[in-house]
């Protein structure tokens, strides 16, 4: 019986599959680790990163552990890889939600780890926080199948996407996964029912050489779609490895936001390219800075309700624009 | 104040109060630019980082002379936490540290203070979420305190019936002690601050997942070493600095965090460190060192309500919790010339507040380069 979770399609019967987060009973497909969570903490979305939808709003960020890839430098491989099954507690739905609400939490989202390997728990823990009026994401790899896409879209509000490359050849080799197409599959049809980022972590001599290709398919997705070119400090087989030159990168960002506009280039501390800049008139519309990892810190909304306080153009944010926007 | 950020040669320099970046040439700061570029920190793991203090801070002396300077050495701490217990080269790090002390102390002409923190011992137990409508959150520097947040009253009954809770201290019971506290004080107090017994650790949900071989114990006297008077409480060294630089000495506060518990080095003397119910530790320790203030005249709590947003309002966003540097530190001290470098992140160039800090950039123990934060006036 074949896991039809994850573009792996383990078969469950041969052993524990890529994962081994499933196992059968009763001639079901079930979690073997139900509601255990191994983070589960506040953050700003721009950590995650998200920058076009609720800027500066705190989310409930939960993990639990494995993942069907096996990223060289993966940053999280104590949780992701292993060796040890990392720490975790149990949480259900309900006290997570409780929990979510009691601290006034915009959302839910699912991160540190690979949500499609304990999906049942996320969906149980989605579907609850929807109940109350909660927004709810994920960070992913996408390497899910289009059942799974269509499952997610329905109930996810956004998507941070993590596009590797979309060399089925850096697939294999640097991720332990067969090929980038169906990840590129997943791209295009979740963003046509939620609001989606795409991060592409680059590594030394492995990837950068692809942004304008990746820049192609992403423009004939969405122009106006947020993507975030991560600096990757890599860990794991990497450790030994030197995160890319900044300045080399950079000169790269700003060729490929010809074509994407929204591009960030982050994941290195004092990075000056994480602010939403105006299209139209050059004029900053959202300050942030990098002062950690991953995405960055919100500054400062410079927009009216979105639009450029400059030239009046419409910028593509999602909010609710509150006046807890400070 | 303006901070040169380092990630990997690549430099950028910031407006500190703001975050933002602020136009300057590379010729500007050379002396601040090079010593970033000279002085690559090693890593949280790797003891190579405790010469990295020291050689970094000799370069401070040879181009600034300072009169007061303050070196932290946070190694043991970082290293020993995660392994199981090896007396030996726990003795071989802290005499390594202590030998660079002395070195750097003789060859510049300092006096120096020392200050041995965050003591630890083997792990025997952690404690994980209660059966209490509270939020117990926690984290791995300093595991043997956490807090409660959106707790109820039956919830103390429950933290003071476990076992291997030593203390639950009711927000309500400080505010009514000390009736002056900073609103920022009392508005991120959690509801209960739960200290553990001897030997035990919090993890709540901030806590990192790694497994830990040591727990922190929660030291209500530290190990010090003075070559000037003798601190009767952690709170007095701040004025016994001062009083030797006003008689024209030059002092180096040196701050090693990490010390196995009960193993006091020669010439050392355990000095008091706890006020009321609190054993300065972490943060508000390096504060009673710089400024002398009791916990309670601080806008810092102990343990922070993580549950709450931060203030929309917060100044210095690369410097955690702080709004503003404390001009009543030793290091921003009228008429003297200061110094710091100190692989731990963040805390030290607010506290310090001194003409020039170094201190690498590291969270959870990902290294991702060096801040230099330092007053253009000054220099």
């Amino acid at each position: 019986m074949n896991c039809n979770y994850c573009e792996w399609r383990c078969d469950l019967t041969k052993g524990k599959g890529v994962c081994g987060m499933y196992e059968l009973r009763g001639g079901d497909i079930v979690e073997k680790h139900p509601n255990k969570w191994s983070r589960c903490h506040g953050v700003y979305i721009e950590r995650i990163p998200i920058f076009h939808a609720w800027p500066n709003k705190r989310f409930l960020q939960l993990g639990c552990f494995s993942c069907n890839a096996a990223c060289a430098y993966c940053i999280n491989a104590s949780i992701a890889i292993g060796p040890q099954e990392p720490i975790t507690f149990t949480m259900t739905p309900e006290e997570i939600v409780d929990l979510a609400l009691k601290s006034n939490y915009k959302g839910i989202h699912f991160g540190i780890n690979e949500v499609t390997v304990n999906l049942p728990s996320a969906l149980a823990v989605s579907k609850a926080a929807k109940k109350q009026g909660l927004i709810v994401g994920c960070s992913t790899n996408a390497f899910f199948t289009q059942e799974v896409a269509k499952l997610f879209s329905d109930i996810f509000d956004f998507f941070n996407i993590s596009l590797k490359s979309i060399s089925d050849e850096f697939y294999k080799i640097n991720l332990g996964l067969p090929s980038a197409v169906p990840v590129m599959r997943n791209i295009k049809y979740i963003s046509s029912h939620a609001h989606v980022e795409i991060t592409t972590p680059v590594v030394l001599h492995g990837n950068e050489s692809e942004l304008p290709q990746i820049a192609d398919l992403l423009h004939s997705i969405n122009p106006e779609m947020a993507w975030h070119i991560f600096r990757i400090l890599p860990k794991h087989l990497m450790a030994n490895d030197s995160p890319p030159d900044v300045e080399y990168l950079s000169a790269m960002v700003e060729k490929v936001k010809e074509k994407m506009p929204y591009t960030y280039f982050g994941n290195f501390i004092g990075s000056n390219w994480v602010d939403t800049i105006c299209p139209n008139c050059g004029e900053i519309a959202i300050e942030r800075m990098c002062d950690c990892a991953c995405g960055a810190k919100f500054l400062k909304n410079n927009t009216l309700n979105g639009n450029c306080s400059n030239c009046g153009n419409k910028l593509p944010i999602i909010d609710d624009w509150g006046n807890d926007l400070c | 104040m303006l901070g040169i950020i380092d990630a990997g040669g690549w430099q950028n320099v910031v407006e500190l109060s703001s975050g933002r970046q602020v136009e300057a040439g590379e010729k500007e700061y050379s002396k601040v630019r090079k010593l970033l570029k000279d002085f690559p920190y090693p890593g949280d793991g790797n003891d190579n980082s405790i010469e990295w203090v020291t050689n970094a801070a000799q370069r401070i002396v040879d181009f600034h002379q300072p009169h007061w300077m303050l070196l932290s050495y946070t190694q043991p701490l970082y290293t020993e936490i995660y392994l199981p217990e090896n007396l030996t080269d726990s003795q071989n790090r802290q005499k390594r540290i202590l030998d660079n002390i002395l070195n750097f102390s003789n060859k510049n002409g300092y006096e120096p203070i020392i200050v041995m923190t965050g003591g630890y011992m083997p792990l025997l137990d952690e404690i994980t979420q209660p059966s209490i409508k509270g939020l117990l959150e926690s984290w791995i520097w300093g595991a043997s305190v956490a807090g409660v947040s959106g707790a109820t009253l039956e919830d103390k009954d429950v933290l003071m019936a476990h076992p291997h809770i030593a203390q639950v201290i009711d927000k309500n019971d400080v505010i009514a002690a000390h009736p002056n506290l900073h609103p920022h004080f009392i508005e991120y107090f959690p509801s209960y601050i739960v200290i553990a017994k001897e030997g035990y650790a919090f993890r709540g949900i901030n806590s990192h997942e790694g497994k830990t071989a040591m727990a922190d114990v929660y030291s209500k006297s530290l190990p010090v070493y003075s070559s000037l008077d003798t601190p009767q409480h952690t709170k007095d060294i701040r004025s016994i600095m001062e009083k030797a630089l006003d008689k024209g000495k030059k002092v180096v506060l040196v701050v090693i965090e990490g010390y196995r518990f009960g193993n006091i080095p020669n010439g050392f003397t355990l000095c008091d460190n706890v006020d009321d119910w609190y054993a300065y530790r972490g943060m508000d320790l390096y504060l009673a060192l710089h400024t002398g203030k009791p916990f309670y005249e601080t806008e810092f709590p102990p343990v922070y309500d993580r549950s709450k947003p931060k203030s929309s309002k917060a100044k210095y966003p690369m410097s955690g919790f702080f709004n503003d540097l404390p001009e009543d530190s030793i290091g921003a001290k009228e008429g003297i010339k200061s110094g710091a470098v100190s692989s731990r992140s963040m805390i030290t160039h607010m506290i310090a507040n001194a003409d020039i800090t170094l201190e690498c950039y590291s969270r959870e123990r990902s290294h991702m380069g060096l801040l230099a934060a330092f007053k253009p006036n000054k220099l």
